[in-house]
């Protein structure tokens, strides 16, 4: 690949110089607040609060997360719970919604049918409301069938999100007619089309819904759909375990920390194959 | 039975790809929607025992809607100050975002990881880590709160107060840095969808450009915006919508202490309904002014580039 890429425009070494100081800038504005938590999660308690903030540590320790482990072993449902409870929620609700979202933007693209205008605008419109705001509609409809308590108070609203079915849409509208046409005149059915065509034509796109999905889901609290406590969610049981006062900050940097371990591994994940689709329909090119 | 066309035929298809989705957009979205709406114009309240109840409003159906705009001083206050916000921030980040997208798909040492750190917040911007770092470092150690941007301002005031810069002239350049950096860190998600678009076009078309003699201007205006022109609107409608809904959006902050640490969540209902139509005219507004400056649909070009590259 490396061979047919060639510099788009000839710069000078200053510019060069430029665009590198004007990235690296950037990304140590990217970069600090999460390198500020890692270094508070190692912090004493005593360094934690001098004033102003210091942005190294003088005594490294883990007694943070030490504490962490102490605290949750007082607690009656034991901590891979938890981790099993959000896993499940997140993973199920990533996959179920990027097939949910896929197989509905294909049609908002490439098909003709009737009230397809008024569902295209829908799928802006409903982007618009914070799930916060129609929570308490969703709760009432919800113990009206009895889901509340269970996973599926948290995964079946999760399927109803419209950011991903926009970010395809746009995705989908480039792909060309003519190779769906000539997969049907080949014979093969819609169903076969979608997942043989469009779905690896689209990688890029949709392992950014993935990526989108799998971390909000991930973040869900869901107290206000969840009460059993061994049915919680991770960041419900971290979050009340950190916020229980100012003697709490340094469980809580850790916990800041513990939490964006699977985001970060997820995203290093889907990178990576995201590169790859490119890379690929690179040579092809 | 009479055989349906072909057309038909893919209409229905078409249709049945698209149910699961709509059913699920029809229970949780609509179902939610015309619900707030009546709340809106009764008195909603959760009641121990009984669960919830619903009572007329004495004065009139459309008595919140009344207050919020006329008695209520604050909501319009905020209301218009939000939508200041918005036009400028929406062409920065715009431009912004489209320029650090056109870098990041030159080829350049580490690149992968330059695409990696732009990633870095929508890892944690959304939800509990977030917040937790926001309400438990923010406030205890730096005594205020705001937006988890904070730090990198923190950070470099206190860097210069250590170089023994006045604290005056440190503050201003602190505000400036932390309003710089809620830029940044708002235009993530369009630098990804730009870098999207980017990624389609092949190298041969700026390899084209180059042997026929192209300057990079031209390049960029025949080659590189076409091929993005697509992702702009995405990206209008997307920064929008993600400054009138973030969590640190006043007119949000509102709504939510309304209706969850007030309980009044009849008039809370009739504020998001209010901000909602408010949200939907600007996004037509916007939508209709784009459309004037930049052209969508690139079809003919892309067809043929994305034919080649599937054979």
């Amino acid at each position: 690949m490396s061979k047919i890429t060639t510099k788009r425009v000839s710069r000078s070494r200053w510019g060069n110089f430029l665009v590198a100081f004007f990235l690296g800038l950037l990304g140590v504005f990217m970069i600090l607040p999460i390198y500020y938590s890692i270094i508070s999660a190692l912090k004493p308690l005593n360094e934690l609060f001098y004033f102003p903030p210091r942005f190294y540590v003088v005594n490294p320790t883990l007694n943070n997360f030490l504490s962490l482990i102490k605290l949750q072993a007082q607690s009656e449902v034991p901590f891979e719970r938890y981790i099993f409870n959000s896993v499940l929620v997140a993973l199920v609700s990533t996959v179920g919604y990027v097939l949910i979202a896929s197989m509905a933007a294909y049609p908002l693209a490439k098909h003709k049918f009737p009230l397809k205008k008024l569902i295209t605008n829908m799928v802006v419109f409903a982007i618009l409301f914070r799930p916060e705001v129609t929570s308490i509609p969703q709760y009432i409809m919800m113990s009206g069938v009895n889901i509340i308590d269970t996973y599926l108070a948290l995964i079946l609203p999760a399927m109803a999100g419209s950011f991903g079915v926009f970010l395809l849409q746009q995705f989908l509208e480039t792909v060309p007619n003519e190779l769906i046409e000539s997969g049907r005149i080949d014979g093969a059915g819609e169903l076969s089309i979608f997942f043989r065509l469009i779905m690896p034509m689209i990688k890029p796109a949709w392992m950014t819904v993935v990526i989108f999905t799998f971390i909000s889901t991930w973040n869900i609290n869901g107290v206000q759909f969840i009460y059993s406590e061994n049915m919680k969610m991770l960041p419900a049981m971290l979050s009340s375990l950190s916020t229980a006062g100012i003697a709490r900050t340094g469980v809580a940097s850790a916990v800041s920390v513990l939490l964006l371990i699977p985001p970060v591994i997820i995203f290093l994940f889907s990178q990576s194959s995201i590169v790859e689709t490119m890379a690929h329909s690179g040579l092809k090119g | 039975m009479k055989r349906k066309t072909i057309k038909q035929q893919r209409a229905r298809a078409g249709f049945l790809f698209i149910l699961p989705w709509l059913i699920g957009i029809i229970v949780f979205f609509l179902q939610a929607m015309f619900n707030l709406l009546r709340y809106s114009f009764t008195n909603f309240e959760f009641v121990q025992g009984i669960g919830y109840r619903y009572s007329e409003l004495s004065d009139g159906i459309f008595s919140h809607y009344k207050y919020s705009l006329i008695t209520d001083s604050l909501f319009p206050q905020k209301l218009t100050e939000s939508l200041g916000d918005m036009l400028y921030r929406v062409p920065i980040i715009l431009v912004f975002s489209l320029f650090v997208a056109i870098v990041l798909n030159q080829k350049f040492k580490g690149r992968g990881m330059m695409r990696a750190i732009f990633f870095i917040p929508i890892l944690i911007s959304s939800g509990v880590i977030a917040s937790i770092i926001k309400t438990s470092l923010t406030t205890t150690v730096m005594g205020s709160g705001g937006s988890g941007n904070i730090f990198s301002a923190a950070l470099l005031t206190d860097m210069l107060y250590e170089f023994g810069l006045p604290a005056s002239l440190v503050n201003q350049i602190g505000s400036l840095v932390s309003n710089v950096t809620d830029l940044i860190w708002g235009s993530s998600v369009q630098i990804i969808v730009f870098l999207m678009g980017l990624l389609t076009i092949p190298h041969t078309y700026y390899e084209v450009a180059q042997v026929e003699g192209a300057t990079g201007w031209e390049t960029f205006w025949k080659v590189t915006f076409p091929a993005v022109s697509p992702y702009i609107l995405v990206n209008i409608i997307y920064t929008a919508i993600d400054h009138f809904i973030n969590y640190d959006n006043q007119v949000m902050k509102y709504i939510l202490e309304a209706a969850f640490t007030n309980y009044n969540y009849s008039y809370a209902s009739a504020m998001s309904w209010i901000y909602f139509i408010v949200i939907i005219v600007t996004l037509v507004l916007l939508i209709l002014l784009t459309s004037l400056f930049i052209p969508f649909k690139e079809k003919k070009i892309k067809n043929k580039k994305k034919g080649r590259k599937a054979f």
